[in-house]
């Protein structure tokens, strides 16, 4: 006890550097799992580049972390609502997030934004489904989307 | 398809700095991740994303998780033989235009009627060689489905749900090389040769379940998966059987199990062997209540002999476990049995002991309740679930010999479906002047909303509190609580 939180250092695409505690992303990211175990990452100098994650994203990939690392023991309830709060973001945010989320493997908030957007299609009609994801090119011809729309009238 | 397509002008304002300048959308999301979002979709959400866009139009062919459920495919406004048609064409057609080779996950609930053939090609086709988990509901089975031979010797299966009231046939060749669990619920076995086999090339099993199956087709057969760690039984006398079938044996050699757990009328001999390993058990045996022998009182005492017969071995083999939940006709046999109670096992490492039933409470004089809290000396929690009653104010059937754990380690009682009867009162009187270690009585009391009495009821309640609370307890510092429960 008392020795200082090990920290490690996460660089975003655009090269901004976020310092982070080293368990709060070995619990979460099988990818940083496999760097501090097999050794590849030197608490020194190393910095883990994540060109395809923006800083915006990392942040927030970051607070995910870091909240389910100390609040694993609240009750399901509160931590649902967080979960719903921090995914109250756009469908480019959630695209971001998602992507993250598949590079770094984090299981968890792979599963948390899986079953966000499951829930924006299941049970809906095709017409809100494009609203919601602001599909406004879907690429069928005139007379494709007719015929679907004749042929499957209650898709809808 | 060029995936990078949507301009920087949706998010414009975002104060995003995206240096790339690309923005893109849930639609361009990689190939993997879309089968998983399609998968994870119920197949009709699935099936409809193919007019969402140009480039959803293949995709969803590539899921990985189909379900039929004919039930839930319903259209309310259409008579039964239209819905029957739409259903069947609508599996058909997915079958005709889905890629099967993709398929992880296959879930089918439907009636099979006069469309045998046409489920069995579906069966055949759904069904690749690489399925993980299979979940099948059969209803109105006229004659025996037929299922492709590779799914016999699938080594990818992890989990196979099978519920049909008909015979399973089966191949000679069974090697079900990954599976984990495997779940019969009203299957007729068809012989005991390929009954064996079946579970002889299961090698990986861990948890089985076999809920109402029947094995008048068999003579006997045993389950040895070396990890099988739960074991989950339901077994009913069989409402067609003449009565002149014979008791079947069925052993299971548990050397990894945990759980075992029997619910049923023992038509049949279900025995343990090796499972010291078991910790955690129920053992929910009932006397049937058939036409022929109810009032016969020789029958009855006749079947209840059998039935602590039946018990008696299964406990012999369960020396090590920590929670068993029993039922009264389970407590009833071993008091018949006054031979075999004297040699009722130890159970040293017991620490809850709870009682069910349907809806009967328990009679705490009787003698095999006793013997088991003698047998437990280190129970440390009780619960009647359904109640408990003692027929007259007399505690000398504990009192005179209080088993060991009321004295050392017994710290809670939990009675539930109190009614504040007289007999009632007086088996709590007894437990209260017995346990000295007691810290907490709980009493739960249900009852349903639509009575009307609540509020009398309430009242009454709140009085058989204050009286329980003025008996000697052997414990000073208990606990004691009345809990009342409205349903409904």
């Amino acid at each position: 006890m008392g020795s200082p939180v090990k920290k490690i250092m996460l660089c975003s695409s655009e090269k901004e550097i976020f310092s982070v505690e080293e368990q709060v992303m070995v619990q979460h990211s099988v990818i940083i799992n496999n760097m501090i175990e097999d050794g590849s990452y030197n608490h020194e100098e190393s910095k883990i580049p994540l060109d395809c994650v923006d800083s915006k994203t990392l942040k927030k990939v970051i607070d995910y972390c870091t909240h389910h690392t100390h609040h694993h023991n609240d009750n399901q309830e509160d931590l649902e609502a967080w979960d719903a709060q921090f995914l109250n973001v756009d469908s480019n945010g959630l695209y971001d997030l998602l992507m993250a989320a598949n590079y770094l493997e984090i299981r968890n908030l792979l599963d948390l934004i899986y079953g966000t957007i499951k829930n924006m299609i299941k049970g809906k009609k095709i017409d809100e489904i494009r609203r919601i994801f602001n599909i406004k090119d879907h690429g069928f011809t005139p007379e494709e989307e007719e015929q679907n729309r004749k042929e499957y009238p209650h898709f809808y | 398809m060029g995936r990078k397509k949507k301009s920087k002008k949706q998010r414009k304002g975002e104060g995003n700095s995206y240096e790339s300048g690309m923005v893109m959308n849930i639609c361009d999301l990689p190939d993997p991740i879309l089968y998983h979002i399609l998968s994870s979709l119920p197949t009709k959400d699935a099936i409809r994303t193919s007019v969402l866009s140009k480039m959803w139009e293949h995709l969803w062919k590539n899921i990985s998780k189909i379900e039929l459920r004919e039930n839930y495919h319903s259209y309310p406004e259409q008579p039964e033989p239209v819905k029957r048609q739409k259903f069947m064409d609508f599996a058909t057609k997915l079958l005709r235009d889905c890629d099967c080779s993709n398929l992880k996950k296959f879930d089918l609930i439907c009636s099979v009627d006069e469309n045998a053939s046409q489920v069995n090609q579906w069966l055949c086709g759904f069904i690749n060689p690489e399925i993980e988990e299979l979940s099948l509901h059969f209803e109105d089975i006229w004659e025996p489905l037929v299922f492709p031979d590779h799914l016999f010797t699938c080594a990818t299966l992890t989990q196979f749900d099978l519920r049909m009231k008909h015979i399973f046939k089966l191949p000679s060749s069974i090697h079900f090389q990954s599976l984990r669990m495997l779940r019969l619920v009203s299957v007729i076995f068809p012989d005991s040769s390929s009954t064996q086999n079946l579970f002889s090339g299961c090698p990986a099993l861990e948890e089985l379940a076999l809920i109402y199956c029947n094995l008048k087709n068999v003579k006997a057969f045993f389950i040895s998966s070396p990890l099988l760690q739960t074991i989950d039984i339901v077994d009913k006398e069989d409402e067609e059987d003449d009565g002149l079938n014979v008791s079947k044996k069925v052993v299971i050699f548990g050397t990894n199990l945990t759980s075992f757990n029997y619910s049923g009328d023992f038509p049949n001999e279900y025995s343990l062997c090796d499972s010291a390993s078991v910790i955690n058990a129920s053992i929910m045996v009932q006397v049937p209540p058939s036409p022929n022998c109810w009032d016969d009182e020789c029958m009855i005492y006749s079947r209840l002999l059998d039935l602590g017969r039946f018990v008696f071995k299964l406990l012999r083999e369960l020396p090590n476990l920590e929670w068993l939940t029993i039922s009264d006709d389970f407590v009833l046999a071993l008091s018949r049995t006054r031979l075999l109670l004297k040699y009722l096992p130890f159970f040293p490492n017991l620490v809850e002991l709870n009682f069910s039933s349907i809806d009967e409470s328990i009679d705490l004089s009787y003698p095999g309740l006793l013997a088991m809290f003698h047998n437990s000396p280190n129970l440390e929690v009780i619960r009647f679930v359904k109640g408990v009653f003692l027929p007259k104010d007399d505690a000398t059937c504990i009192l005179d010999c209080i088993p060991m754990c009321f004295s050392t380690d017994l710290k809670l009682i939990e009675i539930s479906g109190f009614d504040g009867e007289e007999e009632e009162l007086f088996a709590i009187k007894v437990l209260l002047q017995s346990a000295s270690v007691l810290s907490k009585l709980i009493i739960r009391s249900y009852f349903f909303r639509y009575n009307g009495d609540d509020i009398d009821r309430g009242e009454r309640l709140d009085k058989l509190h204050q009286q329980i609370l003025r008996y000697p307890r052997r414990s000073m510092d208990c606990e004691i609580d009345v809990e009342h429960i409205v349903i409904g």
